[in-house]
C-alpha cells in the first residue's frame, strides 16, 4: 500500500503562481485532471498518494519537504507512514583477527585482484560503451522526410532519449520557417491547431519516447525551397534539463510524395517499410498513412498540381477484395 | 588457486558485450498444396515496425477467401500482398482459399521487412514444409 501525505494545498498553489504555471500543466505532469489539482489547491490540508506528491514537487521544482503540512507534525513532516530505521554502518579493521600467513597472503593477492578488477571493467566499458562518449543525460532528434509537395501534409517525429527518471514531463516546441499548419496532438484523442510554432507537453515513459505532429507545408510554396525547423525541449526533474532539439532541420518543396524518397513517382516496399520504422510514431498522434499506402499499392502515382494532391496510376495493382 | 576462482567468477559475471536484438521475421508454410494454403509466419523480439507478406498465385486460379485480409494484388505478377503495421513477437497465421487445387512446389511467397540494424530491406522466401 502507498504511503499517504499530508500537503499544505495553499503552498502549491502560491509555488505555481510564482511560476507561472497553469493548473493543466501541474495535470498533465501528475497524470490527474485539473479538478483535482484544483480540489488540492483549495483545500488546506488534502492528504495524497506520496508517488503523486512527488511528483508535484518535481514539476513545481521544489523539495518534497516543502509541500508537506508542517503544522501539529512530529514525525518528519505530514508523513502517515514510513519506511523502517536506517541500517548504521560500522567501519572495522579487515585485517583485524587474521593470522600472520592470512594477512601475508592477503596483502600478496589484493593488488593482483585489483588490477584483475580494473582490467574487467575496462574491458566491459570498452565493448559495451567505447564509441559512446559524452552522452547528455537527455536528447531530442527531429525525423523529417526529405522532401514534400505543396499543399501536403508530412508527419514530423521527435525521439527523445537518454536514461531520465520516467515518468518524466517534458515541453516540447518547435519553430517552423514557413507559415504552414502544425497539428499537434494533446492529451486524450484530440488534437490542437499551431501555425509555425507548435508546442505541447508529453511525458517521457522509458528509454526512448517518440512524440508526433503533423505539418500542412503552403500550397504557395515553389519547389526547390526549404522548410526550415528550429525547437528546443525543457523538462523538470530534480534540476531544469534543456536543450535544443538535434536531427533534420529542413525539408525541400518537390513535386514527390514525402514517402518517396528516391523521387521515381513510385513508393516501394522498401520505402514503405522505412517510412513506418522512422514515422509510425505519427500515426499513434493521429497522422494517416492512407495516402501512402494507396499509392504504394498503385505502384506508381503522379502529382496533381492544380489539386495539390498525388494520384495513384492503377495499372497494375489494386486493393484486394474479398469476402 | 584463488586467484584463478576469482577471475572464473568475474569472467562468469561478465555481461555479454554485444546482444543481439535485431527483430527477424521468418515464414513457413503450415499447409501447402491443394486448395487451402496456410503461411505461418513468426516474429522475433523486438518486432519490427512492419512487414510485408508476398504469396504468389498461379495463373487463372482465383482466391475466394483470405484471413486477414491482404492490402492489395498486383494482376500483373498475379502477387497478394499484406502490409502488417505493428506487428507483435510470436507466431501469426494468414490462410487462403482457392479456387481450385494447386500442387505445393507451383506456390512460392517472401517475407519482406526492415532490419532494424542496417536498415535495409530484407527478403526471406517462405520455407517449404
Amino acid at each position: 500500500m502507498g504511503t499517504i501525505v499530508h500537503i499544505d494545498g495553499s503552498k502549491i498553489k502560491r509555488l505555481r503562481e510564482d511560476r507561472g504555471l497553469t493548473q493543466l500543466y501541474l495535470a498533465t505532469v501528475v497524470g490527474v485532471t485539473t479538478d483535482t489539482i484544483s480540489r488540492w489547491e483549495n483545500r488546506r490540508y488534502p492528504t495524497i498518494k506520496k508517488e503523486n506528491a512527488q511528483k508535484l514537487a518535481e514539476a513545481l521544482d521544489v523539495p518534497l519537504e516543502d509541500l508537506l503540512d508542517n503544522s501539529g507534525s512530529t514525525d518528519g513532516g505530514g508523513v502517515t507512514s514510513d519506511a523502517g530505521p536506517r541500517k548504521k554502518f560500522i567501519n572495522r579493521d579487515l585485517l583485524t583477527g587474521l593470522t600472520g600467513h592470512e594477512r601475508k597472503t592477503l596483502l600478496t593477492e589484493a593488488p593482483v585482484l585489483l588490477a584483475l578488477c580494473f582490467a574487467c571493467v575496462f574491458l566491459i566499458v570498452s565493448l559495451n560503451f567505447f564509441e559512446v562518449e559524452d552522452v547528455p543525460a537527455l536528447q531530442a532528434v527531429r525525423s523529417l522526410p526529405p522532401h514534400t509537395a505543396p499543399g501536403t501534409v508530412f508527419p514530423v517525429v521527435i525521439t527523445v532519449s537518454g536514461s531520465p527518471e520516467s515518468p518524466l514531463s517534458i515541453l516540447l516546441r518547435d519553430t517552423l520557417s514557413c507559415e504552414c499548419r502544425t497539428t499537434v496532438p494533446v492529451a486524450g484523442s484530440t488534437t490542437t491547431r499551431y501555425g509555425k510554432n507548435p508546442r505541447w507537453i508529453g511525458r517521457i515513459n522509458g528509454v526512448t519516447t517518440s512524440f508526433g505532429y503533423q505539418v500542412q507545408a503552403p500550397e504557395e510554396m515553389k519547389g526547390g525551397e526549404e522548410i526550415t525547423f528550429h525547437g528546443d525541449f525543457v523538462t523538470r526533474k530534480n534540476t531544469k534539463i534543456g536543450g535544443k532539439i538535434g536531427g533534420k532541420g529542413k525539408i525541400v518543396i518537390a513535386p514527390f510524395h514525402w514517402a518517396d524518397a528516391n523521387r521515381d513517382r513510385s513508393i516501394s516496399d522498401e520505402e514503405i517499410l522505412a517510412v513506418y520504422e522512422e514515422f509510425g510514431a505519427a500515426e499513434k498522434s493521429g497522422f494517416s498513412f492512407e495516402t501512402v499506402e494507396e499509392l504504394w499499392l498503385a505502384g506508381h502515382y503522379s502529382w496533381n498540381r492544380k489539386k495539390h494532391a498525388f494520384v495513384p496510376e492503377n495499372g497494375a495493382a489494386g486493393r484486394a477484395e474479398h469476402n | 588457486m584463488k586467484i584463478r576462482g576469482c577471475i572464473f567468477c568475474l569472467i562468469m559475471l561478465m555481461p555479454p558485450a554485444i546482444v543481439n536484438a535485431a527483430g527477424m521475421v521468418s515464414g513457413r508454410y503450415g499447409s501447402a498444396g491443394g486448395r487451402n494454403i496456410v503461411i505461418v509466419v513468426e516474429v522475433s523480439k523486438p518486432p519490427p515496425a512492419a512487414y510485408i507478406v508476398l504469396q504468389r498465385i498461379p495463373p487463372r486460379i482465383t482466391v475466394s477467401r483470405a484471413d486477414p485480409a491482404p492490402a492489395g494484388f498486383i494482376a500483373k505478377t498475379g502477387t497478394l500482398k499484406w502490409f502488417i503495421k505493428n506487428p507483435r513477437p510470436g507466431e501469426r497465421t494468414f490462410t487462403l482459399n482457392l479456387s481450385a487445387a494447386v500442387p505445393a512446389r507451383a506456390l512460392s511467397g517472401e517475407i519482406r521487412y526492415r532490419d532494424p540494424v542496417t536498415g535495409r530491406m530484407v527478403r526471406r522466401t517462405i520455407a517449404r514444409r
